[in-house]
């Protein structure tokens, strides 16, 4: 395997507040994480993709103290998280997948608990405790016991009970895996409006969408090694990869029948026709931006084609992601769920 | 959810209501609150309370209707009575309630919530405390359901109030101490917790025969007897606690510091024990502090050095002294073979003006016994450091039993035969010091130097072998005290020139 160029470097604002180098992680015969290296910047809502088994959930536990790297490093906000753990379990919010709740607790012992766990005196603790239950929108369960709890309502109580600290930085291990769409969007307007605070939010998901819109920047990763990092519009609009067979995507309309239009694309090296339509078709093209693209389009008109429509068209997140990983020649383990 | 439409507090603010958070004060530990809400609550509390309760009653019938239809065995109607007593009660206290502590921490581990607590201000020690605590606070409560069953017998004259009281603070004891070492096996595999239930069901069963027995003891024999197991139990709760809260503890917490120091306590007690206690006393209490030095000991040994400059920075502000203390309490094998041959020196050396008044046991044959001890814990070092961290604990295991097996070969006919092979087989046996110190134990035979002298030098020399990477591991443990020293410094100069 190819080891991963090394990442671009984010747009810093005030320096990343996390930043991972050459993080490796090793169970046995199982390289989980290896030389994984990128950045999260302050107050950014980082969204970390991978498949089932790829690395993200051993990633997030070394980030939280939870686990220690066989090799490299991660610091949160200037602390090296194996040598500083009590300076970052100040710092941060951990989410686990399974949530982590106590079945036989009721949603206030719960909280009143983790609050008592964080050192609140009375008074600061009952504050704490309103506070976030009228963040987290709790009030109607709160003398519910906790395994009377629906997904979305534990996981509300969990986001809250994450909350309680005040953490800078958090971390999500799957949050909204197994919600409702109605628990999805509740969650991504608490997400946002923890963004809007000025919190750092880093949330893992093996489904694509489900971060695509909550999300400043994405981490891909695939075999525990990087993939992508940059922002998600970055990845639906980069160009073709190189050595791959499709370049832009642009949606072409033409006056009159395709069937010209259709013929002169097969004739032009490095132009391929996706999809045909009506009135024209989807094609992918051999321009790597956006001056190659005007390049394109007047080789069109030139051509006798007489486009009415031309616009470039996104891919989708997981095609990206599909394509990005057969270029890096990752053994991927499978590719994230739509 | 959103912040222009706030739903209402659950709670007025006013204080109309109390607020239910208020039901324990703040100073108890959060994680004892936490137990008692859940574990008041659950099933398994209840169900042992009710049963016990059934049992009581049912005991108690039967022995008023046998007091009352029989006066001339009252004596023996007593004993028995006291006996089923402890045995209901230990039964409850002893086992089913302290056994719940390993399931407890084993479902924090399986439910993810043990990663929560870990990220909270609590730390490993306060974590696993609070575990124990809230078992110990569920026996206690236990054993305020059995206070009108004691009354009863009372008012009836079935009471020794003395030895009942004895009894019954050498179950809480025996309680802790199973309680702490189930909260160590949480995170053991299923066969090693399935064996320590055995050893904690045959413990209950001395432990129930020692509170039976209180009552064939007079009171000063009392008197003399519980501190001694008081303080015992004491140390060994405190040793499992530790070990407990390890398991769980960061990289970046020096939790050998804390080990270590519970087995320097162990030495300080052995040698203070003659004075303390009477001979009996005495020699329970230096046996059961060797043994806990000796498991220290063997822990220790299995730990790699830790690489991290942070872990030595207490060390770094006490100058050479916190040189010296890094040589002996931060993890790491090395520190740990400096650590045990200071404590077996120090039991060696504080046992010469000791040859008397331990029973059964002199002075020098301690100091034998210890020498042999330390050797038996040393001597598979060489072999172990050839293997990576996770197989040294198999490898010590291998070379023990094998040990073993030697050993009692040595003591079949063959062993025992003048043959020459004989002869020969068992001076080379002899080399393995712990078959040395089996051998000398069970024998009961007067120390002899001379084959005392060659399991030491065996061991010696296996130790010689390591001495060099052992030096390199100290070395470079002192200079991560240097760099931890260094970037104080430096921090403090930086504050310094801000300021």
């Amino acid at each position: 395997m190819t080891p991963p160029a090394p990442p671009p470097p984010l747009p810093v604002v005030a320096g990343p507040l996390v930043e991972v180098r050459g993080l490796n992680r090793v169970f046995g015969t199982v390289h989980a994480v290896r030389d994984l290296s990128f950045g999260i910047p302050r107050g950014g809502v980082v969204g970390f993709i991978g498949a089932n088994g790829a690395g993200k959930t051993t990633t997030m536990r070394i980030m939280a103290t939870l686990d220690d790297p066989t090799s490299g490093s991660v610091v949160v906000d200037g602390l090296d998280v194996v040598e500083n753990p009590s300076e970052i379990r100040r710092l941060v919010g951990w989410m686990p997948d399974s949530l982590g709740t106590y079945q036989t607790m009721t949603v206030f012992e719960y909280l009143d608990f983790f609050a008592r766990s964080y050192g609140f005196s009375p008074q600061a603790r009952r504050a704490r405790i309103e506070e976030v239950i009228d963040f987290a929108d709790l009030g109607p369960l709160f003398d519910r016991q906790m395994s009377k709890l629906s997904k979305g309502m534990s996981q509300r109580l969990c986001f809250g009970r994450m909350l309680l600290p005040d953490p800078e930085f958090m971390i999500l291990d799957e949050p909204a895996a197994g919600l409702d769409p109605k628990a999805r969007l509740e969650f991504k307007n608490l997400v946002r409006l923890l963004a809007a605070r000025g919190k750092t939010l880093f949330i893992s998901s093996h489904i694509l969408s489900e971060l695509g819109e909550m999300c400043d920047s994405m981490v891909f990763i695939d075999s525990g090694t990087l993939v992508f990092q940059g922002h998600a519009d970055d990845l639906k609009h980069a160009p073709a990869v190189a050595g791959s067979d499709t370049g832009y995507v642009v949606e072409v309309s033409v006056a009159g029948d395709p069937a010209a239009f259709h013929a002169w694309i097969e004739q032009r090296p490095g132009w391929r026709t996706i999809e045909t339509r009506r009135d024209g078709g989807i094609v992918s093209c051999p321009a790597t931006d956006a001056g190659s693209l005007a390049t394109a389009l007047r080789q069109l008109i030139e051509g006798g084609i007489d486009v009415v429509g031309f616009r470039r068209e996104s891919r989708r997140l997981e095609e990206a992601f599909v394509e990005m990983v057969k270029q890096q020649g990752h053994s991927s383990t499978g590719a994230p769920r739509p | 959810m959103n912040e222009s439409k706030r739903p209402a507090s659950p709670r007025p603010a006013t204080g109309a209501k109390p607020w239910p958070g208020d039901d324990f004060p703040s100073w108890i530990s959060p994680m004892l609150v936490k137990e008692l809400r859940q574990g008041v609550q659950s099933g398994a509390f209840a169900w042992t309370f009710v049963l016990l309760q059934v049992a009581m009653f049912v005991l108690m019938t039967f022995w008023l209707l046998e007091r009352s239809t029989n006066d001339s065995i009252q004596l023996n109607t007593n004993r028995l009575f006291h006996g089923w007593f402890w045995v209901v009660f230990g039964l409850a206290a002893v086992l089913v309630l302290p056994l719940r502590a390993a399931g407890s921490m084993a479902a924090e581990r399986v439910g993810n919530t043990l990663d929560l607590l870990r990220l909270t201000r609590l730390s490993s020690m306060q974590i696993v405390t609070g575990k124990w605590l809230a078992i110990m606070a569920q026996v206690l409560l236990l054993s305020t359901a059995v206070l009108p069953y004691v009354v009863l017998q009372y008012f009836f004259g079935g009471l020794d109030i003395v030895s009942d009281l004895f009894a019954f603070v050498s179950v809480l004891l025996a309680a802790s101490v199973v309680t702490a070492a189930s909260v160590s096996t949480a995170g053991q595999p299923a066969w090693s917790r399935g064996v320590f239930v055995v050893l904690a069901m045959i413990f209950f069963g001395n432990v129930t025969a020692g509170a039976v027995s209180f009552f064939g003891l007079a009171a000063t024999d009392l008197w003399s007897t519980l501190p001694a197991i008081a303080i015992v139990a004491g140390l060994l709760t405190a040793v499992f606690l530790v070990y407990s809260a390890a398991a769980i503890a960061p990289p970046a917490e020096n939790h050998s510091l804390r080990a270590r120091l519970l087995a320097v306590a162990a030495v300080v007690l052995c040698l203070l024990a003659t004075r303390l206690f009477g001979p009996v006393s005495a020699a329970f209490v230096i046996t059961i502090a060797i043994t806990i030095v000796a498991g220290i000991a063997i822990a220790e040994l299995m730990q790699e050095p830790s690489e991290l400059v942070g872990l030595h920075a207490p060390f770094a502000r006490l100058g050479i002294v916190g040189q010296a203390a890094a040589a002996l309490f931060t993890p790491g094998w090395a520190t740990a073979v400096c650590f045990t041959l200071a404590m077996a020196a120090t039991l060696v050396v504080g046992f010469l003006p000791r040859s008397s008044g331990i029973s059964g046991m002199t002075g020098s044959r301690i100091q034998f016994d210890v020498a042999l001890a330390i050797a038996a814990i040393l001597f598979p070092l060489p072999l172990m450091l050839r293997f990576p961290q996770a197989f040294r604990k198999t490898v010590f295991i291998l070379v023990q039993s094998v040990s073993i097996v030697v050993f009692l070969f040595l003591q079949s006919p063959f062993g025992r035969s003048e043959t020459p092979a004989a002869q020969i087989f068992s001076i080379l046996a002899r080399c393995l010091p712990l078959t040395s110190l089996l051998d000398m134990v069970t024998s009961g035979s007067k120390a002899d130097r001379a084959m005392i002298a060659v399991p030491l030098i065996v061991t010696g020399i296996a130790i010689a072998t390591v001495v060099p990477r052992a030096w390199r591991e100290l070395s470079a443990t002192a200079a991560r005290v240097r760099q931890a020293g260094r970037r104080a410094a430096h921090v403090r100069g930086s504050r310094s020139t801000t300021a």
